[in-house]
């Protein structure tokens, strides 16, 4: 080993290659109307009726298989944060920096959904809990949760 | 329920890379010096578990038998736990089952993770290459196009919740805690930094996301450590101080669909604390534990903790900080090590150095982060990225 130590590090570039025909299975209607139609989707359950968002094709509570609700697409900030780094992730790279990462109570459901609110025309601090906001959908959509995002929703 | 005792430790410090040693190495070295520690052989040894949290960091699948082959175990019983940065902990419950259920009487644990070795073609950035792989940790359907970054879901659904629901912590005591534990790591050898901070340099330093800055973040580390349990009997034949692993227990919550009351709580690490509580027999943690070593992913985090291991009400984390409780020098130091936000992280070994460290700290052999030992009594927690998974152990000196 006394040799070896005298060695130079030796590195060599690496990339994995994993391609996936992904199947969202019993979630696959809220994309499908996410490209289709620019619409959100939570499920309820049919027994204890607790909307679940992001959608869960079955109620963790009652095992029941859930139903497909539509949704309004606006909702109420609970929380957030501004964030001004995000390597590899979609939204903020498509939001710009800083985003605002927020927690929303969308109208019609039980849980809390976390996405990004643009705030590229407002500024720091004008997004807080409380506020409301909506969805936007974008031009092409490929049918992931990147294929929209909230901005503020000045009407209400 | 039968004792279980540590009888060796093997630490190797936190580095931002360790080129000249791959993983497998780094696990022998660890294992090497947990050995010498027990004065034991690889021969004493009857089976392994491998705290191993992430593939992808390593380039590898199945990396267990690459490393039980590297150590000189080929033949003896291993498993590997795999449970993100709580994977530490998950797996100090695994070998504690098995030594307690008599499957083995010598058990070695390994934790050991790269993930320095990423790289960004782009930016050119380790950082970026790795913060962009260990996204595919977080929910990837729902949270990772999102934001991959642990401390924004941390910061967005933990902290600043907690915040408006409770009061506090303040800016000012949210980096009173990265000062501690900055202070802190200039004592310890086995930390990666070493800056003295003052308030001012950590609240004006870059902010990641609001109110968490850049010195209130985690480090991301290479890292390797080895621990030896052993069955009462055995333990007291290879030692006379072992440590007793008086409690242990895990839980494992909510990820992606959180009720709105999960909000500025970390449930996990409360429910986790109270099964280990009881299990050791813990009444009041403030005044029966001697030390605490906590996951302070990020520095607000660290103080949320408090409140959830009990050592204060909810929402008074911060006036710990302020009377200086939680410092070297106060009534339940917190992180002597210097905690993750300055001795190091990586998912799979952070959680089982803290556990070593507390070994040390009861043995009284921690050296220069060495706090005063009274009861014998300590804490380790560590929990996952979103606070998904959460592991709590109590170690305990014989009295």
């Amino acid at each position: 080993m006394s040799d070896s130590k005298k060695t130079a590090i030796f590195e060599v570039p690496f990339a994995w290659n994993a391609s996936y025909l992904y199947s969202y299975g019993e979630l696959s209607r809220f994309f499908s109307e996410v490209v289709n139609n620019k619409t959100l989707y939570a499920t309820r359950c049919p027994k204890c009726n607790t909307v679940w968002m992001p959608p869960k094709g079955y109620c963790p509570n009652c095992y029941e298989e859930n139903e497909w609700v539509p949704l309004s697409g606006k909702g109420t900030v609970l929380a957030c944060t501004y964030s001004y780094q995000a390597p590899g992730s979609e939204v903020p790279q498509i939001l710009g920096f800083p985003y605002v990462f927020a927690v929303i109570k969308l109208d019609g459901t039980d849980t809390v959904f976390r996405h990004g609110v643009a705030i590229k025309e407002s500024y720091v601090g004008s997004v807080k809990k409380g506020t409301r906001v909506k969805v936007v959908f974008r031009e092409k959509r490929v049918g992931t949760i990147a294929d929209f995002h909230f901005v503020i929703d000045d009407e209400n | 329920m039968p004792k279980v005792g540590i009888v060796g430790i093997g630490q190797l410090p936190f580095k931002s890379k360790y080129a000249d040693k791959s993983y497998p190495a780094l696990a022998l070295e660890a294992t090497k010096k947990a050995l010498e520690d027990a004065k034991l052989t690889r021969d004493d040894i009857n089976a392994v578990v491998y705290s191993i949290y992430c593939e992808l960091m390593l380039r590898q699948q199945i990396p267990e038998p690459i490393v039980h082959e590297y150590i000189g175990m080929s033949g003896k019983p291993s498993m590997r736990i795999a449970s993100g940065a709580a994977t530490e902990i998950y797996s100090l419950y695994a070998a504690y089952m098995q030594v307690a259920s008599g499957l083995s009487d010598v058990t070695l644990l390994v934790g050991v993770q790269k993930g320095g070795d990423f790289y960004d073609f782009n930016t050119k950035s380790r950082g970026d290459g790795w913060i962009n792989a260990m996204g595919l940790s977080m929910e990837v359907t729902w949270m990772q196009p999102v934001g991959v970054h642990p401390p924004h879901y941390l910061t967005a659904s933990m902290l600043v919740p907690h915040i408006d629901k409770f009061g506090g912590p303040t800016p000012e005591q949210i980096a009173k805690v990265s000062v501690k534990n900055h202070k802190n790591a200039l004592s310890n050898p086995n930390a990666q930094l070493k800056v003295d901070l003052s308030v001012e340099d950590v609240m004006y330093s870059r902010v990641i996301a609001w109110p968490t800055t850049f010195y209130e973040c985690c480090l991301m580390s290479d890292g390797a450590v080895a621990l030896v349990l052993a069955t009462e009997e055995k333990a007291k034949e290879i030692t006379d101080n072992p440590i007793w692993i008086s409690g242990v227990s895990t839980s494992t919550y909510n990820t992606y669909v959180l009720k709105e009351e999960q909000l500025g709580r970390v449930f996990g690490v409360h429910n986790a604390a109270q099964r280990a509580y009881a299990m050791a027999n813990i009444k009041n943690p403030m005044e029966e534990l001697d030390v605490a070593e906590v996951h302070d992913l990020i520095s607000g985090l660290e103080i949320m903790h408090y409140e959830e291991l009990g050592f204060c009400e909810l929402g008074q984390g911060g006036k710990l900080v302020d009377e200086g409780v939680v410092e070297k020098t106060g009534a339940l130091p917190v992180n002597p090590s210097g905690g993750r936000v300055a001795c190091g992280h990586v998912g799979g070994v952070s959680g089982l150095y803290s556990t070593c460290e507390v070994v040390n700290q009861l043995r009284e052999t921690a050296g220069g982060v060495q706090v005063p030992i009274k009861n014998g009594k300590g804490l380790v927690e560590s929990n996952c990225g979103n606070a998904q998974l959460c592991g709590v152990a109590i170690l305990e000196r014989s009295t």
